[in-house]
């Protein structure tokens, strides 16, 4: 999903990269009012984490295509959006300046999707499913599995349709228009996210089973 | 929230082996992005030329278990692992003292 340089007209990169400002503010103070010494370690190996867990690539996509984690979804189920914001960014810009895996004209872009639309769409999910199954008589468990494969899934796909319509309204540079573009991207990641939702749901029913404290339901 | 050492190390663990299985046996990728790039001949502008660039530092591969083996890939994946956990650390120390 990373966009290289020459997929975006300027203009697309640069409100992209405008949309994403205010949420970095907004994410970075509220990260300065929660972390403390003790969340800062957690933060650092679970963004390595997603970072490493980004390289692994699997063959379930459309014809032939490879996907990956995009592990923001994870972030924000375990830390909070505000969390998989920074993370995301800061993942984006080392695989731009060190791998040239995403371009540096593109960042603003790939942050709107991958860190901003998958933090805050994977997790508005997670919260809506708790709450929805919250009234049915179902097993804690199960709810936190649910909620987070959905959160995972949901999460990876709306970020590929933020991918398809900044690309969409790129045509110039990029060939395809939107009619092309966005279910291209949502369909195909929305077979790939299945993985996202997977690992999304086995990584926090872990987590909600060695710490309770870091899954919180309410 | 306490601090748990040992679920630390587990993720590190899990990081490492993520980042060797992603730079060796997972490592083929042909997103939908590629795929639709390639119809198009659409190729990458690259303005500048990152020093670990496809993940790798370009040596010669080994065969492993039938596998060619890319060490310098590994290693690569290694190093970007670490780079953004040293970032990743760093910031979210600074905001935290910002806090305290």
């Amino acid at each position: 999903m990373h966009m290289p340089d020459g997929f975006l007209t300027l203009q697309v990169a640069t409100i992209a990269f405008l949309i994403d400002i205010p949420f970095w503010i907004l994410s970075f103070k509220k990260v300065r009012n929660t972390f403390d010494a003790k969340t800062a370690p957690l933060f650092g190996t679970l963004t390595a984490l997603i970072f490493a867990a980004q390289m692994v690539n699997w063959p379930i996509g459309p014809g032939g295509t490879t996907g990956h984690l995009i592990g923001s979804p994870l972030i924000s189920i375990l830390l909070s959006p505000y969390s998989g914001v920074i993370a995301l960014s800061i993942i984006l810009l080392v695989q731009a300046l060190v791998f040239n895996d995403g371009g540096l004209t593109t960042y603003g872009g790939n942050v709107l999707s991958m860190a901003v639309v998958g933090s805050f769409v994977g997790y508005a999910t997670y919260k809506a499913t708790l709450k929805i199954m919250g009234k049915l008589k179902v097993n804690e468990k199960a709810k936190i599995i649910v909620a987070s494969f959905l959160g995972g899934w949901i999460g990876i796909t709306f970020a590929a349709l933020s991918t398809g319509i900044q690309l969409g309204l790129s045509s110039s540079v990029f060939g395809y228009g939107l009619s092309i573009t966005v279910p291209v991207m949502t369909i195909s990641h929305a077979i790939i996210g299945i993985g996202e939702g997977a690992i999304t749901a086995a990584a926090v029913y872990y987590v909600s089973k060695v710490r309770p404290d870091l899954v919180r339901e309410e | 929230m306490k601090l748990d050492y040992v679920m630390l190390l587990k993720i590190l663990v899990v990081a490492a082996i993520l980042a060797f299985l992603g730079s060796w046996v997972a490592s083929y990728a042909y997103e939908p992005l590629d795929k639709a790039a390639e119809i198009l001949n659409l190729k990458e502008v690259e303005i500048f030329k990152a020093p670990l660039s496809g993940y790798t530092l370009g040596w010669k591969t080994i065969n492993l278990l039938g596998y060619e083996l890319d060490v310098s890939g590994v290693i690569a994946g290694i190093i970007g692992t670490l780079i953004v956990l040293i970032l990743a650390y760093a910031l979210a120390s600074v905001l935290s003292r910002k806090k305290s």
